[in-house]
């Protein structure tokens, strides 16, 4: 096989995690390409969670599809859940202990899906048992269940290590990797090495989970053969690496010079602060190469407010959130774009209003960010479509707040969050770093908002002489003033910047557009949409369908010429956005901007990601005349 | 030479009302930052909105001018990013202790080395005399349609229990025992909080002149040993202080409730995980060399080897 | 400086009963006699003359002083012999109603 994918799931705390990280540097250490996305309850301990993971041995993957080849279950919820998400002749891996599991004995499953489950059951004429279930499957769908006695394996390897099997059977999530591993025919070595990265010194875990992988994992070939063994990677690279979205903005903030971040706790976005408080101190060869101070404030208020004292100072500053704690710093973000202060927001979407949807994506808060906060400001609201564009737009992020002094909005959703992916590291030797007109040294009367610039030189708290600075309409030194001419100039002077803004930052870098030339169908869409929107565009091309998609970028300042000039080269209903929300949001801001309408919409909100092979059925139904759908799947 | 008082005045016009005792607190510091000889560059006042949130303009130092309750948070900003900075914070009693209390409560517990004068009126000045969350229950300044009907915060009370380390009450009519107040706030390592007394002429008639001046005595005028010397006087000190803060009808304490001098400041805090900080803090650091970032290709796989997989 | 729309009463001006009305600074009161004085008087029985001392008295205990004319804050004794011929009442008295005419801000 060269693409393959894999659903693992099991209760949430019960070592999906590890496992998943386990394969997924596995794979990379042979060089396929992985994504994967986590799906998970607003929960710490015992709901359902599962990895969906896309692996190929050709490239990186860029999307999530169904059917899927392979689930590998922990419990009983996890076939439930997944069994219909497998494709015709797919594999199962189950555990044997919970055959006579029925959905009555799973409290952690939501009634709804408890309601349609049985519904279907009636229908295919079973008891609802696992058993005749996976009965059922085999005989209708083809399925090869492998079942495996998980109790059997620990109870084995508890006797060979000497370890209690109470203690022994925390490792029960290393008989999924042991399975999967064995079917995808993975090297044994690589496997090691994985274990090695992920504990460290801690030789026992290795050597413990290293014992129950390989048991099961002889076990599975001896049995059932290399089922889904994987072609040999293509591709060539030397290093992957592997990281979540959230790791990968860490890691570029840290390298675009950040050096003040502050946080309140809040999912999808406090995995970032952590690991770069987990860099504060950066060294290199026991060498100082700077450090970062975050802070975790006692509010979304205190955090935004705090970010643009220390970006005052002249240090890089940031602030990281979500939906509920970016409807706190609206007042903030107003101050910031009053004052001309750069500071970078990054926005993680998630499911929305109110606590919405806290750990499942979406991409709802688009028209928010743009309009966020009373009054008018200048605000550059950039949104990433994957991970590498992310790393990039991150550090880009503090180059444009800095330049245009004005706040920056750096969009970006759940599903990139926590989806974790291999990537070619990033290449820094074509990084800028642009401070914009910051001055080290001030001689003579200092004005912070001198007039006579659009952009006015920018000394910070500290430097050799003094500034105000005020929320309230203020004259060139930053002190009060209501004066309508004055009033009039500044407010100007303000609204300019995204003029020039708009001017200078060249439109090739705010949207992109994939296709050849001869299209005649575009997709559009924005943030996470990306990857999957390129991957159906080609696959619409090998069924005759000239499909080409638009990633818009930035949607302040918006790029009007470009994306008038391109949607102009196409039928009006043969225009579809692409989006996680309800009202096609980015349609409202090209509309906005650019005076088009988008007609055609395929939108998404059930929280989950939009998949391939979903996206590939509804614009094939758009052409045929739909001018909405609304897509559903994903457990 | 020490820069005179009149040195610290800004060009603007004070529009406070005639009388306002926040022309006492503005003087009180004026004549303190004179006395420390600050300098105008490194001085950051910093406040919210109301009445009391003007004073950064009439001060020649830098001046940040905030939001409603949040002055706390952006000096919380500006202060970590640079602690070479002095960082004082002028507040009104709605800002602080009512929409800000949260940041007020956060600061004791981090202990940042920040001044905070409390200008407490007792009424929301610049909103028309609304109570305010020091205004004690059942009480009717005559800008309010009926009696209060909440209970006051207090704010000697809660600023020992969150953990300030430097506590004081002074009054703004007694100019220079509040310089001395706040001359010592400054030089305390950690969260010196001072509430001042301030007397709204237009819409407090009850906590006026006339009725502090009858009174309002000054603690140091007795044997009262406010210091913490040594950890193990905490306890008593802090519990003596807090039975001070109780007297509040009659008579009205000022000077200095509780100063600890044992406690470790949020930024040497940090100083013991980042070895650099005090020399090298985030407002200091050079990012770039020649518009490039410092961490290259190699650094980057150093720093984030962890991250990094060599395929097969 | 302003204008005073009364011609200046020298010697009330000068005596220490002398206050001006905190909401309208343009209202002389004589705080001895509970009036408005519209007109400078001339050997007037309660003058008391304005006490220099008295203003550098209370101009060191509260820190500051206020120019009703100029409509400035005096914070030290050379602003305040720069005032010495204006109107610097001792204290302000609270107006009751005063604060129905405020207005509110911010
Ligand atoms: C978020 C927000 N809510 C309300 C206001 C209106 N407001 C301005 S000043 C003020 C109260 C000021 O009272 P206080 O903090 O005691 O200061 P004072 O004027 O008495 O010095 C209020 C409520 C505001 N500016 N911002
Ligand atoms: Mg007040
Ligand atoms: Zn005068």
């Amino acid at each position: 096989m060269y693409e393959l994918s894999i659903i693992i799931g099991g209760p949430q705390g019960s070592g999906l995690e590890t496992s998943a990280s386990i394969l997924t540097y596995s794979l990379a250490r042979s060089g396929y390409g992985v994504l994967s996305d986590r799906e998970y309850f607003s929960n710490i301990k015992g709901r359902h969670s599962y990895v969906h993971l896309t692996i190929s041995s050709e490239k990186i993957p860029t999307f999530l599809t169904y059917p899927v080849q392979l689930v590998a279950g922990l419990d009983h919820e996890t076939i439930f859940t997944h069994f219909e998400s497998l494709e015709d002749g797919g594999v199962l891996v189950y555990d044997l202990y919970i055959e006579e599991k029925t959905l009555d004995t799973t409290p952690s499953m939501e009634e709804d899906l408890k309601k349609r489950l049985n519904l279907k059951f009636k229908k295919f004429g079973i008891d609802g048992s696992v058993k005749s279930l996976i009965k059922y499957i085999s005989d209708v769908k083809k399925i090869k269940p492998i079942g495996i006695n998980y109790s059997d394996v620990i109870n084995e390897v508890s006797k060979k290590i000497a370890l209690p099997a109470s203690q022994a059977a925390r490792y029960t999530s290393s008989i999924v990797i042991g399975a999967v591993a064995g079917l995808l025919n993975i090297n044994k070595s690589n496997i090691e090495y994985s274990l090695i990265r992920r504990f460290g010194d801690r030789r026992e875990l290795i050597q413990h989970n290293k014992i129950i992988i390989d048991l099961v994992y002889d076990k599975v070939v001896e049995e059932h053969g290399p089922l889904m063994k994987l072609e040999r990677s293509k591709l060539d690279h030397r290093e992957l690496m592997i990281a979540s979205g959230n790791d990968v903005i860490a890691m570029a903030k840290i390298v675009g010079g950040l050096r003040y971040q502050s946080y309140y706790p809040i999912t999808p976005a406090a995995d970032e602060s952590f690991m770069i408080e987990s860099y504060e101190k950066l060294e290199v060869d026991g060498k100082d190469a700077g450090s970062v101070v975050v802070i975790q404030t006692e509010d979304e208020i205190a955090a935004i407010a705090s970010t643009i004292g220390a970006a005052l100072t002249g240090a890089r500053a940031s602030t990281s959130t979500s939906g509920p704690g970016f409807s706190l710093m609206v007042e903030g973000l107003g101050w910031a774009g009053m004052n001309e202060v750069p500071i970078v927001i990054t926005y993680y979407q998630r499911g929305g209003p109110s606590t919405g949807l806290p750990t499942r994506g979406s991409q709802s808060d688009l028209l928010f960010t743009l309009y966020a906060s009373h009054g008018e400001f200048p605000r550059i609201v950039l949104a990433s479509g994957d991970h590498t564009e992310a790393f990039y737009d991150a550090i880009e992020a503090f180059n444009l707040a800095e330049r245009y002094q004005t706040p920056v909005i750096h969009l970006l959703d759940k599903f990139l969050a926590n989806s974790i992916k291999t990537l070619v590291p990033p290449d820094l030797s074509s990084i800028v770093i642009d401070r914009g007109d910051l001055l080290s040294n001030v001689s003579g009367e200092y004005r912070r908002f001198d007039i006579s610039k659009t952009i006015s030189p920018r000394a910070v708290l500290g430097a050799n002489t003094i500034m105000w600075y005020t929320g309230d309409e203020h004259d060139e030194f930053g002190h009060i003033d209501e004066d309508p001419e004055n009033r009039e100039q500044m407010y100007r002077k303000r609204m300019e910047k995204l003029r020039i803004a708009d001017e200078e930052i060249p439109e090739e870098k705010r949207m992109y557009y994939y296709g050849v030339g001869d299209e005649d169908v575009l997709l559009v869409g924005w943030g996470f949409v990306k990857g999957v929107a390129i991957e159906t565009v080609n696959t619409l091309y090998t069924k005759g369908i000239r499909a080409g998609y638009l990633h818009i970028k930035m949607f302040s300042p918006f790029p009007s010429k470009s994306v008038k000039n391109l949607l102009n080269r196409f039928e009006e209903k043969k225009i579809i956005a692409v989006e996680h929300n309800y009202l096609a949001q980015s349609s409202i801001a090209v509309r906005s901007s650019v005076g088009v309408e988008i007609k055609k919409s395929i939108v998404k909100y059930t929280g989950r990601p939009i998949y391939k092979n979903e996206l590939v059925e509804a614009v094939l139904r758009v052409l045929e005349g739909e001018d909405r759908v609304v897509l559903r799947y994903g457990p | 030479m020490v820069r005179k008082p009149v040195e610290y005045q800004s060009d603007v016009w004070v529009d406070w009302c005639p009388g306002c005792g926040d022309f006492g607190i503005l003087a009180s510091m004026y004549r303190a930052f004179s006395e420390l000889d600050l300098s105008p560059e490194k001085t950051v006042v910093v406040s919210g909105i109301g009445c009391s949130g003007k004073t950064p303009h009439f001060i020649k130092t830098n001046g940040v001018h905030t939001l409603h309750g949040r002055a706390i948070p952006f000096a919380m900003g500006i202060k970590l990013a640079n602690p070479e900075l002095t960082v004082i914070i002028n507040g009104g009693d709605g800002d602080l202790l009512g929409i800000g209390i949260g940041h007020f409560i956060a600061l004791g517990r981090r202990n940042i080395d920040l001044t905070i004068i409390l200008h407490n009126n007792t009424v929301y000045g610049l909103t028309k005399g609304q109570a305010s969350p020091t205004l004690k229950r059942g009480l009717k300044p005559k800008s309010l349609p009926k009696p209060n009907i909440q209970d006051a915060v207090n704010p000697i009370a809660l600023a020992l229990s969150s953990g300030y380390t430097f506590i004081a009450r002074g009054y703004s009519m007694m100019v220079d025992h509040l310089k001395e107040l706040i001359k010592k706030a400054i030089q305390h390592k950690g969260a010196a909080f001072i509430e001042v007394l301030q007397p709204c002429i237009t819409y407090d008639n009850i906590h006026t002149v006339e009725y502090y001046k009858k009174r309002v005595y000054k603690m140091e005028d007795s044997d009262w040993n406010p210091i913490v010397e040594k950890i193990d006087e905490r306890e008593d000190k802090m519990l003596k202080a807090l039975a001070k803060s109780m007297e509040y009808d009659e008579k009205i304490p000022i000077g200095v409730f509780y100063q600890d001098k044992c406690a470790v400041s949020f930024e040497e805090r940090i100083h013991e995980r980042i070895p650099t900080y005090l020399e090298n803090p985030p407002a200091k650091q050079k990012i770039e060399q020649d518009g490039r970032p410092i961490i290259d290709n190699i650094t980057f796989k150093k720093i984030f080897n962890q991250y990094i997989v060599e395929v097969e | 400086m302003r204008n005073l729309d009364l011609e200046k009463p020298i010697n009330c001006c000068e005596c220490s009963h002398y206050s001006i009305h905190p909401s309208y600074p343009y209202l002389v009161i004589c705080l001895m006699k509970d009036q408005l004085i519209s007109q400078p008087r001339e050997g007037c029985e309660d003058y008391v003359e304005k006490n220099w001392k008295k203003l550098v008295e209370v101009l060191s205990e509260k820190g500051f002083l206020y120019c009703v004319e100029c409509n400035k804050p005096i914070y030290t004794i050379e602003e305040l012999t720069k005032h010495k011929k204006e109107f610097i009442p001792i204290e302000f008295f609270h107006d009751d109603v005063a604060s129905e005419e405020a207005l509110a801000a911010d």
